[in-house]
C-alpha cells in the first residue's frame, strides 16, 4: 500500500502535479431558453477538455441546470452568484476562464465586473433578441462570442464551437 | 448580497441600465466617489462597469445594486459610519 501512495504522488515528468484547469460559467437570468442548454453544451465540452466547470447563478439560473441534470452528468459545483463575486473579490478563488452569459444590460455589467476582479481569460457569451446592441456596449478586454439565438440554441453552439474557447 | 432586503433603502431608479445610473448619480449629487468592481459597502459588493459612481449627500449613500433578472437599481441608504468612512477615502 505505501509503495502505491508513492507513486500515486509521482508526476511522470518528475514534476509535482498540477491542478486541473477551472472555468467559471456565470449565467444571467434564464428568461431566454437557450441559457440553460448552452451552459450544458458548454460544461460538457470543457469536461471533456480537461476543465473543471463550475457554475455561478441566482437560484433560478441554478435550478434550471440541477433539475435538468439531477444525477450530475454534466453539473459539478454550482453556486450563488453573489458568493462568487464575494469570493473572488476577496481572493478566496479564481478561475483560468471565465464565461459569462449576456443577454440584458445585467450581464455586461456582471462581465465587466469579473473583468476587473478575475485573473480568468474572459469569454462574453452575446445571444437574445439584442444582441448587437449589448455587444456594442462591450468595450473591456474580452472574447465576444455572439449570436441571435432565444428559443433555439444552434446559432450559438455554432459560434461558439468557431472559438472554441476550451482549447484557446 | 442577502443584506440589502434587510436595509431602509429608497429606490431611486429601477429596472435601468447601469450607465444610468451612474449618470444620475453625477448628475444628482455633488459629491461622489469612484470606485472599482468588488468595492464593499456595507457588507454589499459593488459590481459594474468600472469606475463605479457612488454618490454621498450628508450621512446617505447612493450605490448601484445589479439583480441579473431586473436590471440595475440605485438606491438610496442612510448610514453615518459608512458614509463617513466613503468620504475618509477621498482624502
Amino acid at each position: 500500500m505505501e509503495l502505491y501512495k508513492t507513486q500515486d504522488l509521482v508526476h511522470l515528468s518528475g514534476e509535482p502535479p498540477t491542478s486541473p484547469e477551472s472555468a467559471l460559467l456565470v449565467l444571467g437570468c434564464p428568461q431566454v431558453p437557450v441559457q440553460t442548454s448552452i451552459a450544458l453544451y458548454l460544461i460538457n465540452r470543457l469536461k471533456k477538455a480537461g476543465i473543471v466547470p463550475v457554475v455561478a447563478g441566482n437560484k433560478s439560473a441554478n435550478t434550471l441546470l440541477v433539475v435538468a441534470d439531477p444525477e450530475r452528468h454534466y453539473l459539478g459545483e454550482v453556486m450563488d452568484l453573489d458568493r462568487a463575486v464575494g469570493m473572488i473579490t476577496d481572493k478566496k478563488r479564481d478561475f483560468n476562464r471565465c464565461f459569462v452569459f449576456i443577454h440584458n444590460d445585467a450581464g455586461i455589467t456582471y462581465a465587466a465586473t469579473m473583468g476587473t476582479i478575475s485573473k480568468a481569460k474572459l469569454f462574453a457569451l452575446v445571444y437574445g433578441e439584442h444582441y448587437e446592441d449589448l455587444v456594442k456596449q462591450i468595450d473591456f478586454p474580452c472574447t465576444v462570442i455572439a449570436a441571435k439565438a432565444v428559443h433555439n440554441p444552434l446559432p450559438l453552439k455554432k459560434a461558439i464551437d468557431e472559438v472554441s474557447p476550451w482549447a484557446a | 448580497m442577502g443584506c440589502v432586503e434587510s436595509m431602509n433603502y429608497e429606490i431611486l431608479l429601477r429596472d435601468g441600465s447601469f450607465k444610468e445610473c451612474r449618470d444620475y448619480i453625477k448628475q444628482h449629487y455633488k459629491e461622489y466617489i469612484d470606485v472599482q468592481p468588488g468595492f464593499k459597502i456595507f457588507d454589499v459588493y459593488v459590481i459594474g462597469i468600472p469606475p463605479i459612481a457612488i454618490g454621498l449627500e450628508g450621512d446617505f449613500i447612493i450605490f448601484p445594486y445589479t439583480k441579473p433578472c431586473h436590471g440595475t437599481y440605485l438606491l438610496r441608504v442612510e448610514d453615518t459610519a459608512e458614509a463617513a468612512r466613503l468620504r475618509a477615502l477621498k482624502k
